[in-house]
């Protein structure tokens, strides 16, 4: 395996910490998972990027221009919540050029249960199975609900240099057990307007609120 | 920058508790612990089917995928959801540290002990059902009231009957707490008869809403009183407010309703104090806090249970009972409130308040609007001192009492049915008849079979009669017992409010309301003083 290999397989914060040390090392883990914020007000070029953050990828110009990649399950009540919301942002942006893909991330998952969760919840975006735990580790998941949303199409999440956005979906979860009764920021769809436009998003990581993974 | 800077620091020293937890390598008394035992014990009566929780954890593959989320939920002492922080004493079968250490060291390990097929229900399929037919929406939060018509005219179905434990199944956790009143006006009914769809929209402690005062059931699926403590539930339509959330599909709202055996021998009769807005004596609000305090309890109380309803946003309580010397007593404070884990809190032992208390309702919002909107709510479940007899109030009970007779009292006749307008129509009359000058102008009366039922109602200051305050009626010694009264506060909070002065209940009606056992004579206005 080579050391380039090696790299793309990692997941973004993982290798901003192998990039830093010391403190600097710790400071760029806690502001990735620090949330909005932390990651707001980042440049279209590099030396705008925070040390924990990469830099905005480039976002191509025709489809797929980014996928949002939706760590989810079965059981996770805040996940299941989300699904009309994750819906709508399907159909406003299916045709713009997003590409969604679910990934169960709470394994071990017989098939037909999937098959029965995307029955009841009316999914209409392709699925699998992280039987390995493999797409988690690659895009560094940590909870479900969790969106990573990279440029291009799904088979390019392999490079970190593709990463535009992770984190939650919006903030009607505030914190575990506190619910909103609508969402104040809607942090994913504003990114999802910016990659759409062609720009990377102003917020680029939000704390995501759920089920450990 | 400061905050940034303050943020990062923290972030990079792990808080003591969770640096202790996570230090906390798996002790004696942990591993002594049988974890199958304790999560049945802690955990399983709310993650089943039937449960309160919408997390399903009852098969083996269920808790071991949830492993990880397992452990910091126990970790960080978010689950088995306990908020009080101070108050009580309360009955709580607390979890012990060696408890949620052997539960999180169990899951991880596989869960050896959990079964691979769901865990059957907690009892058969039978009990009283309500809100059949109503499908709570994929997204959003819901208040519906149903009526389950037990009266003459109604369902064949059996009247609730006194009560000393309630517990209800859930078809799904998309109903998350329901409060079970009665509906002696038929408000609640007409509410329905109005609305489309199943049910009746509600929202909290508003005219129309029925307030819980038989039972309220939240997280914990079941509402006990004190050992040997009966309220009496047989009333002519039982109502069960449902607040729902939408879990993402259609999922059914139907609750099964289960009445526990009543307790053998001597029993102590329960009855309900709403301390809220409505009926409140003081409600104030700043920065984004409210605070509201409930009319003075009219007699001496042992309190037993205590019920908290307010909104999402609200992020802490603080219930305090306030003796007429000054005393103050917690008796429910939770820090970091979360609505969705609401649930009655049983004291043991009970807790005594002296004629005179007030309840001092202070809560904490997350936001502006939210505090706005708050009408935060305690119910106490309390049984009177020294009276022991069972003996069910009902409205039908009540005597007519002596009229002021008609010719003191021009404009109105001691019929029944008096709406709250015309009480105040009825002081008008009077002052008019005295030659002073009435309290309030009454503009745009719309009469229905005599009676009216709307009206633009400004108060003046004027020496005219007017309606009495709660507080009036409560302190009046030669007040007749046992009767309802129409009531208006300066604030104007209680206008619509009924109080029965030695009842403990305040009801929560529209100013339309006609309601048998109120009579003209029943008004009994006061002068207000001289303006200055």
């Amino acid at each position: 395996m080579s050391t380039v290999h090696h790299e793309t397989r990692m997941a973004w914060p993982a290798r901003a910490a192998a990039l830093a040390c010391g403190a600097v090392t710790a400071c760029a883990l806690v502001a990735g998972c620090m949330g909005s914020g932390q990651g707001a007000a980042v440049g279209s070029g590099p030396a705008a990027a925070s040390a924990a953050t990469p830099p905005p990828a480039a976002i191509p110009a025709s489809s797929p221009r980014a996928t949002v990649w939706l760590f989810i399950s079965t059981d996770c009540p805040i996940c299941n919540g989300y699904q009309p919301e994750i819906e709508r942002l399907r159909m406003r942006f299916a045709l713009r050029g997003i590409e969604f893909v679910g990934v169960y991330a709470e394994v071990p998952l017989e098939r037909s249960e999937m098959e029965a969760h995307v029955a009841k919840y009316g999914m209409r975006y392709p699925v699998r199975i992280d039987t390995d735990r493999a797409i988690q580790q690659r895009l560094g998941a940590r909870m479900v609900p969790e969106v990573v949303v990279t440029a291009g199409a799904p088979d390019s999440a392999g490079n970190p240099a593709a990463f535009l956005y992770r984190g939650r979906i919006d903030d009607q979860w505030p914190e575990r057990g506190s619910r909103r009764p609508s969402a104040t920021a809607h942090d994913l769809e504003r990114a999802l307007e910016a990659i759409t436009a062609g720009q990377a998003p102003a917020v680029r990581t939000t704390t995501p609120v759920g089920c450990v993974l | 920058m400061i905050l940034t800077t303050m943020l990062l620091t923290l972030a990079l020293v792990p808080p003591a508790s969770a640096g202790a937890d996570a230090a906390r390598a798996p002790d004696a008394a942990s591993m002594s612990v049988d974890g199958w035992r304790a999560f049945q014990q802690h955990c399983l009566a709310c993650h089943v089917q039937g449960g309160s929780s919408p997390l399903l954890l009852d098969t083996r593959a269920a808790i071991v995928r949830k492993a990880a989320t397992i452990g910091t939920v126990l970790r960080e002492r978010f689950m088995p959801p306990w908020l009080p922080t101070g108050g009580g004493p309360f009955v709580h079968d607390a979890i012990t540290d060696a408890e949620r250490d052997a539960i999180a060291a169990w899951a991880k390990a596989g869960a050896s002990g959990a079964p691979d097929s769901p865990v059957a229900p907690m009892s058969p399929a039978f009990g009283r059902t309500i809100a059949e037919g109503w499908e709570v929406p994929v997204t959003g939060i819901h208040m519906r009231a149903f009526v389950q018509e037990t009266g003459p005219g109604g369902s064949t179905a059996a009247p609730l009957g006194p009560f000393h434990s309630l517990r209800i199944e859930r078809a799904s956790a998309a109903v998350e707490r329901v409060m079970l009143s009665d509906d002696p006006t038929g408000s609640i009914r007409a509410l329905d008869d109005r609305d489309p769809g199943p049910g009746a929209h509600t929202r909290g402690d508003a005219p129309g809403s029925p307030a819980g005062s038989l039972a309220m059931i939240g997280v914990d699926s079941t509402f006990t009183l004190p050992d040997g403590w009966v309220l009496a539930g047989q009333h002519a339509n039982l109502v069960a407010e449902l607040h729902a959330v939408g879990r993402g599909a259609p999922m059914p709202a139907t609750v099964t309703l289960f009445s526990g055996p009543l307790p053998s021998g001597e029993h102590r009769s329960a009855e309900v104090f709403a301390a809220g807005p409505l009926g409140a004596i003081l409600r104030e609000r700043a920065e984004l806090a409210t605070r509201t305090d409930s009319g003075p309890l009219v007699c001496d109380v042992d309190v037993g249970v205590i019920g908290l309803r307010t909104d999402e946003r609200c992020t802490s309580v603080r219930v305090r009972a306030i003796a007429p010397d000054g005393t103050e007593r917690i008796l429910l404070e939770i820090g970091a409130y979360r609505e969705g884990l609401d649930r009655a809190y049983r004291f043991a032992p009970t807790v005594p308040l002296a004629r005179g208390t007030i309840l001092r309702i202070d809560t904490v919002h997350g936001d502006e609007v939210s505090m706005q909107r708050s009408q935060p709510m305690a119910i106490l479940w309390c049984a009177r001192r020294g009276t022991d007899a069972f003996a069910p109030r009902t409205l039908e009970a009540v005597e007519p009492p002596e009229a002021v007779p008609a010719d003191r009292v021009p404009g109105t006749t001691p019929a029944e049915g008096m709406t709250w307008f015309d009480a105040v129509a009825a002081c008008n009359a009077r002052s008019e008849h005295e030659g002073l000058a009435p309290a309030y102008r009454l503009e745009h009366p719309i009469r229905v079979e005599g009676r009216i039922v709307r009206a633009s109602v400004t108060r003046l200051s004027a020496p005219g009669w007017r309606l009495p305050r709660a507080t009036d009626l409560v302190s009046d010694p030669g007040a007749p017992a046992d009767r309802w009264w129409w009531t208006d506060d300066d604030s104007g909070l209680s206008g619509f409010t009924m109080v029965a002065p030695q009842g403990l209940r305040r009801d929560a009606l529209p100013p339309n309301t006609r309601i048998p056992g109120v009579w003209s004579g029943m008004t009994r206005p006061v002068v207000a003083a001289p303006a200055k």
